[in-house]
């Protein structure tokens, strides 16, 4: 016990960054899950799923996907070819990932402007990484074979991961850019 | 003798209501008409008559109708994979406080 006390003594900064990480992380989680609430009684689709969709099918396009449709309902959207479409639901939208990435800048930083613009640019960054992911996942699954399973199951999950990781450790030169002390 | 005659009188009872009841069913077809029972409801719950519309009308009250969703082609026979994220999700708490963590050693070293 006493260790622990000592431990928590000389970890004090650490203690209060892991109280701001989680705390902003459950509170932006249940304003999202409030506003899914919302729309779900709207009898509608979420904002986010339909753009990062919307998106995802415009690279698909810019990759070469011929023929490629996209079409949304309450549950999910539905892009690609005919018969080798791609379900995008409410929980490939990337956005609980970008919410994690925002805790922990609000985490680090505190709630200032920087954490701020930080936490704004970080949302669209994680978003265009998902964006690039669901796309090139359309383009896969249209060029056929195995590849689009391996890709799938761990490639893309490895990819949007370390985009958000590579994002925290870049922080304190951002920061800098900044102007942080 | 008291006996006897109430055992007497008893059986002449029991022979007269079933003298009564073979006369009654001698009835029998009184109230048919050309092999239609008068009495039965049925003829009045016809398709035409206002029950049967209550009856049809509720018939398939309950029952699912098959609609067209408006799916796009080949998605009834071959269902597209959906493609989740949220399955690193604690992985990727763990490693923020991983991260925090060797943020401050660093800043305190």
């Amino acid at each position: 016990m006493n260790a622990l006390k000592t431990w928590a003594a000389s970890n004090r900064p650490f203690l209060f960054f892991l109280g701001r990480f989680l705390i902003t992380f459950f509170g932006l989680s249940f304003l999202y899950s409030l506003y899914l609430v919302y729309v779900e009684r709207q009898g509608d689709l979420d904002l986010v799923t339909y753009w990062i969709s919307r998106g995802s099918h415009e690279l698909a396009r810019f990759l070469g996907v011929a023929d490629c449709e996209w079409s949304c309902f309450i549950d999910g959207c539905y892009v690609g070819r005919p018969g080798r479409m791609v379900n995008i639901l409410e929980g490939c939208n990337g956005l609980r990932l970008a919410i994690v990435y925002a805790a922990y800048v609000i985490g680090i930083g505190g709630w200032n402007w920087r954490s701020l613009l930080q936490m704004c640019i970080g949302l669209v960054v994680v978003q265009i990484f998902n964006i690039i992911r669901i796309g090139s996942l359309i383009a896969l699954r249209d060029y056929g074979g195995d590849l689009y399973f391996y890709f799938i199951k761990y490639v893309f999950g490895v990819w949007i991961y370390m985009s958000i990781i590579v994002l925290w450790l870049l922080k304190p030169r951002i920061d800098k850019w900044l102007g942080a002390k | 003798m008291k006996k006897l005659i109430w055992m007497c009188g008893a059986f002449m009872a029991t022979m007269a209501m079933n003298a009564q009841s073979e006369e009654l069913s001698g009835m029998e077809g009184l109230f048919e008409t050309g092999g239609t029972d008068v009495f039965s409801p049925s003829p009045m719950i016809g398709p035409t008559s206002e029950l049967g519309i209550i009856q049809k009308s509720l018939d398939d009250m309950f029952d699912f109708e098959i609609m067209d969703i408006g799916l796009p082609q080949g998605i009834q026979d071959n269902p597209p994979p959906p493609v989740p994220l949220d399955g690193g999700l604690t992985a990727l708490l763990l490693a923020g406080g991983a991260a925090g963590y060797r943020q401050y050693k660093k800043k305190r070293a």
